[in-house]
């Protein structure tokens, strides 16, 4: 018994010796907080990463991140070649947000995309946007009255999805819907503002080609066709008296999408979208707690269902199809079918019909 | 006192315990690999064939009254043909729980420690199966309940990645754009392979013929997180890009969050150390009842010290993960021996036994 | 064959062989006469002699061992009032025992006993009753609510609290002796009919088998008739409250009390058994089951806690969320250790202040404790002698730990934790699974009394959960619970 423990405590304490050269000691590491991609001449990328400072790091600046910039053709090995001006350990388990240039993003993200995938460290859960203009310059600059500019974009894109008025688009979501052939992915799109970030639409994707984007104020419509909402507020403003601003809060809705064959064997698409609100803000000339209630809920669903069918159009037109219509058509059909079909072309000429049924929940603290 | 026959149910949890292992991880990219999409009907299908080869083993311990297979095999056949037998036997399993840990070292290597030695990790673990077998087949599968107790905790976590499927994605097609069926069908088999310890656990069940039915229990659990995490992967990927994740289960537990702790993926596959320390020790048990059963003077707490020590020197030779699969399908071949083989034999071997004893 | 057989020997762990032996009489020589016990009474000073010449008596006793009312009632009121005539017809009473030889009569002497050396023979009369102390409360176990009465060093005392709450005839009390030179007295209570007989059989031997020279307390009992002195937990229950021994007689266990001690002994035991409070049953179910969970989660944190801390910031730095990171790098970053060293350290620390918590006298324990505490913790993290977050760790672990309720279960967490610290520094996540895993395989093994250590948890014995891990209510008790295999299950009624 005594020498079975004794033998024990030996390899014990050569375990003591173990382990030492995969410590990555917290204060001792550098964690990649951000990394922005630019395309430059000769197809090389223009990589650019932040690691954040601590005081013992950084004693005399009043910087709050370190950023390494280099040219290289890939990011590791751009990686490789930043670690030897830096005098911590660079790694990438703490990646939390990944910016692609749009000039970038046309050319097919997929082939800079490997590594995110290869290497276990990275999370799936990091934050993938396209930004209008220069990774770099948007992580080099400082923005007054805002966190350190890597928490500062993720804060605010964080902020975003939770309060759902865009699509939580990460990582995950990304390759799922590149990997499907019934959908394309998009991304969250950023832009620098003055002295803020921007968030600047939604960019589509048509598999990993960047083609367009959606305007800030499609957001929304392209939202409740994407997903069925939770949260959120959105904003109204026409021309008609009855209506003149409108904001609601408190979404809530559903979204159906039915496809049928019509009589000439082809498919027609059924958005049916069941949203409600609470009124926030209203100006114009109806008075809510009539009747009238019936008609401007009836005047909202009209709004919506034509927005909806402009944004439809414009995907359309540009063959993304990011709503998933491909995988509705996908579950009707037999395998081979599908196989044999052309989507994009079946896509860009479908009828897609959009009908919204919009019900106000209440209004407000104000009796009018 | 009361320990004299091992609990029901928790020979059902050992059964359970044995079949699962690292597989569980590579298991959604095998089946869409091989089977295409919603390929994990093909589960159920191979749950049915795994449940008569169950019966098989049932009908071994029912027609030789609940005797142990050593007892059997030496009152049936000659033993200079039994020697060969024992010593495959024998050497296979132990073979087997080496290779199941070197497995998992491995992932775990290239996962979260990729400048450690693979061999000091499997050293480590090594010890903690030879502390873990010395103590006795109940011990074993007390211990096995907590096991499985902490590794049933992570099932609440699949209502959050309920929330994340679609149906949509999971398509109606059914079994295509897989390719090598064969392979895969291998590949899920091996998924299901633990059962055939049972045989060895007859002397140390209760008499009669009720546990039988829980030895089913434990395939069926097994069943049952196998489509879980299956079809979770399917739902929460699609089929197409499954095949290029390599842990899709790592994956999914990579997207939980919580406020306290995020990215806990290594820490629970971290746990999952526990199911291997019992499917390794099951192994090995097993392994040194063959060759105690084969020299009875032997003492089998040095039978299994030398078995743990030859195959951990013998873990030297592969050296990637692509090898050890490649292992892992040859002992396939063996395992699936055993499986169907010993019980012929055994049931062989009472034929003749009866035969013997009606012409005597 | 030799060498093997001897080598495999190493390897048995489990039950020591213990041989039967007499209990070591000691020896007298020479023929019962009073010279022949001054003489073994040599050079011991505290024995008084008392003569009565006119029956030519003597007297031998210790004056601090008995009891004076007692001894002037039986012995010296009687012998100072009769006639040498009348001394037979005295001596015939019932108090007065026959001594047959010198190692009697000197026992006699030792255990309180007055020996009277006449013409007819050396007789012993009984008078022990040293002083004792008032029943007082207990200091290391209380209660909020119930009985506030805790067994004393007094062997009668204890008992006496027992029979005045068990009123049954039914509870038997076996008496034995343990200890060369202390020559303790040990007793075994349980309930007939309750209590499963082969419990207290295997109890009986192990007591009677004990080959030990002084027996100080009943703690060093439980480990002289441990299944595994070597394991890490205690593998029976030890209390000084007389309503949870005669709660756990009433569930069919053995309760054993040794002379001498405040601390008896209760076997089986379970492990989970070591988390239960009376208290959990004099508040309403609700509150208890409350209490109860929140022990479970006390052990679970001071296992765990600072073994997370060292295997994060080691090794698993992705682990920690955003909110968390800046902080707990920059309060990381002053400090010049490596994680485990500093955890070590500051675990250490808190050790030692309460060891030193320990030992000094209340008053200036409770100012240390403040010292410690405070100025030490926020000291240290000024020095940059550790980080804030282990600061919180180490205390909140620190504070679980006392949480449990047994004191010696406590003192295994603790050195669990030290463990695991260790194998997390080394190995981080892999090496606290491990930890665990070494944990759990130890606890299998385990039995008390040779009942399993982990029941109801393993074996599996649903039925007993509702007691565990819960408190449940009273009209939800159906059976005795099953560690203690009593024959009669009812709970409510005795059998006849």
């Amino acid at each position: 018994m005594l020498r079975k423990t004794g033998l024990l405590s030996a390899v014990c304490l050569l375990l003591l010796t173990s382990c030492s050269q995969d410590q990555h000691i917290l204060e001792r590491i550098g964690y990649i907080r951000t990394a922005g991609y630019d395309l430059q001449e000769g197809g090389k990328l223009k990589i650019t990463l932040s690691v954040p400072l601590i005081i013992n790091e950084a004693s005399q600046t009043f910087q709050t991140d370190e950023i390494l910039t280099t040219v290289a053709t890939s990011s590791k090995e751009a990686r490789i070649k930043l670690s030897r001006k830096t005098s911590r350990n660079l790694v990438s388990g703490q990646l939390r947000t990944i910016l692609f240039n749009t000039d970038l993003a046309k050319q097919g993200l997929h082939k800079h995309m490997d590594t995110l995938l290869r290497d276990p460290s990275i999370s799936k859960l990091t934050e993938l946007v396209i930004v209008d203009g220069s990774a770099h310059e948007i992580m080099t600059s400082k923005y007054s009255g805002h966190p350190r500019t890597a928490q500062y974009i993720d804060r605010l894109l964080k902020k975003e999805f939770n309060m759902e008025t865009t699509p939580r688009i990460l990582l995950h979501e990304f390759f799922r819907d590149y990997y499907d052939d019934g959908k394309d992915p998009i991304a969250t799109m950023l832009r620098k503002s003055g002295n803020d970030l921007e968030l600047n639409g939604i960019a589509l994707f048509r598999n990993d080609k960047y083609i367009t984007k959606l305007p800030p104020e499609d957001i929304f419509y392209f939202s409740i066709m994407y997903q069925n909402q939770g949260r959120g507020e959105f904003t109204v403003v026409t021309e008609r008296p009855e209506m003149k601003s409108i904001t609601f809060t408190a979404i809530n809705s559903r979204k159906k999408i039915k496809i049928k064959k019509n009589q000439n064997g082809k498919y027609v698409a059924n958005i049916g979208l069941k949203i409600e609100g609470g009124v926030l803000e209203y100006i114009g000339n109806l008075d809510l707690s009539t009747s009238d209630k019936n008609k401007l809920e009836g005047i909202m669903s009209e709004y919506i269902s034509q927005q909806a069918k402009r944004i439809v159009g414009k995907l359309q037109h540009n063959r993304t199809d990011s709503l998933g219509i491909g995988q509705h058509v996908r579950n009707k059909m037999s395998y081979k079918a599908w196989k044999d079909t052309d989507w994009e072309d079946i896509y860009a000429n479908m009828d897609i019909q959009v009908h919204a049924k919009f019900m106000i929940k209440n209004f407000g603290n104000f009796y009018d | 006192m009361s320990q004299e026959k091992l609990n029901r149910f928790f020979i059902a949890l050992m059964i359970h315990s044995t079949q699962t292992g690292v597989v569980i991880f590579t298991l959604p990219r095998i089946i869409a690999t091989h089977f295409g999409a919603n390929g994990w009907v093909a589960l159920i299908i191979m749950f049915f064939l795994v449940s008569l080869n169950i019966m098989l083993i049932n009908s071994v311990y029912r027609l030789g009254k609940g005797q142990s297979v050593f007892a059997i095999l030496k009152s049936g056949l000659p033993r200079f043909l039994l020697i060969p037998i024992y010593l495959v036997l024998g050497s296979g399993l132990a073979m087997v729980g080496c290779l199941v840990v070197k497995q998992y070292v491995l992932i775990y290597q290239m996962l979260i420690f990729p400048q450690t030695p693979d061999m000091l990790l499997k050293l480590v673990i090594d010890i903690l199966v030879f502390i873990f077998v010395t103590k006795g087949i109940y011990t074993m599968s007390k211990a096995n309940f907590f096991f499985l107790f902490l590794l049933f905790l992570m099932i609440p976590f699949s209502i959050v990645f309920i929330q994340n499927m679609d149906l949509s994605r999971m398509t109606p097609f059914l079994f295509q754009e897989g390719n090598d069926l064969g392979k895969g069908i291998i590949s899920m088999y091996g998924a299901f392979m633990g059962y055939e310890l049972s045989i060895f656990l007859f002397p140390y069940a209760e008499k009669g013929k009720k546990w039988l039915k829980y030895i089913h229990l434990g395939n069926g659990l097994t069943l049952f997180i196998y489509l879980l995490v299956t079809i979770l992967c399917f739902g929460f990927f699609n089929y197409k890009e499954l095949v290029h994740l390599s842990f899709p289960l790592l994956d999914m537990f990579g997207y939980l969050r919580f406020p306290f702790v995020e990215r806990i993926q290594n820490f629970l596959y971290s746990f999952f150390l526990l199911s291997i320390i019992f499917t390794s020790g099951m192994y090995y048990w097993c392994s040194q009842s063959v060759f105690t059963a084969m020299i009875p003077k032997l003492h089998w707490k040095w039978a299994l010290f030398f078995l743990i020590g030859i195959t951990y020197f013998i873990a030297y030779i592969p050296k990637s993960l692509i090898i050890v699969e490649k292992w892992f399908g040859f002992l396939s071949y063996f395992q699936l021996g055993v499986a169907i083989g010993l019980p012929l034999l055994a049931l062989l071997a009472l034929l003749l036994k009866k035969g013997r004893q009606a012409h005597a | 064959m030799s060498i093997f057989s001897k080598i495999t020997q190493m390897f048995n762990s489990g039950k020591k062989q213990q041989e039967q032996n007499s209990q070591g009489t000691p020896q007298v020589s020479g023929p019962l006469t009073l010279e022949t016990i001054l003489q073994e009474f040599k050079d011991c000073f505290d024995l008084d002699q008392y003569t009565i010449p006119t029956l030519q008596a003597n007297l031998l006793f210790f004056s601090h061992q008995i009891d004076k009312p007692t001894y002037e009632r039986l012995v010296l009121g009687p012998l100072q009032n009769i006639r040498k005539e009348e001394l037979d017809d005295l001596l015939q009473q019932s108090q007065f025992i026959h001594a047959s030889d010198a190692v009697q009569a000197v026992q006699g002497i030792l255990q309180g006993a007055v020996a009277l050396f006449v013409e007819q023979g050396v007789f012993l009369i009984d008078t022990y009753g040293p002083d004792k102390r008032n029943i007082e409360k207990s200091e290391s176990e209380s209660a909020i609510t119930g009985p506030h009465d805790a067994f004393i060093e007094t062997l009668e005392t204890n008992i006496s609290l027992i029979r005045r709450k068990i009123k049954s005839n039914r509870l038997k009390i076996l008496k034995f002796r343990v200890g060369e030179l202390t020559k303790t007295e040990v007793c075994v209570l349980y309930v007939d009919g309750l209590a499963n007989m082969e419990y207290v059989d295997q109890m009986s031997e192990r007591i009677k088998s004990i080959e030990f020279s002084s027996l100080y307390d009943g703690t060093i009992l439980t480990q002289l008739i441990d299944d595994f002195p070597n394991a890490l937990f205690p593998l029976f229950q030890t209390s000084e409250r007389p309503d949870i021994a005669v709660s756990k007689l009433n569930e069919g266990k053995v309760v054993v009390i040794a002379d001498q001690s405040p601390s008896v002994i209760i076997a089986p035991s379970s492990f989970f058994e070591f988390f239960t409070t009376p208290d959990d049953y004099y508040n309403r179910w609700a509150v208890g089951t409350a209490l109860r969970l929140l022990r479970y989660m006390a052990f679970i944190i001071t296992i765990s806690f600072t073994s997370l801390y060292v295997s994060i910031t080691t090794y698993h730095y992705e682990m920690i969320p955003e909110n968390l990171l800046i902080s707990l790098t920059e309060s990381r970053s002053r400090v010049p250790f490596p994680p485990i060293i500093e955890a070590l350290l500051m675990e250490t620390t808190i050790e030692m202040l309460r060891e030193a918590g320990a030992r000094l006298p209340t008053k200036i324990g409770q100012t240390i404790g403040i010292v410690g505490g405070i100025v030490i913790g926020t000291a240290a993290v000024e020095a940059g002698f550790t980080s804030n977050i282990l600061i919180i760790s180490v205390a909140m672990s620190a504070i679980a730990s006392f949480v449990i309720p047994s004191y010696t279960m406590s003192g295994s967490i603790r050195l669990i934790r030290f463990g695991l610290i260790i194998l997390s520094g080394m190995l981080g996540n892999f090496g606290f699974v491990a930890g665990i895993a070494l944990l759990i395989i130890h606890l299998s093994k385990l039995t008390s009394l040779g009942a399993p250590y982990t029941i109801p948890a393993a074996p599996l014995k649903p039925v007993d959960w509702k007691d565990i891990f819960i408190r449940g209510p009273f009209w939800s008790f159906h059976q005795r619970p099953t560690q203690a295999r009593s024959s009669n299950q009812d709970p409510n009624k005795m059998k006849k």
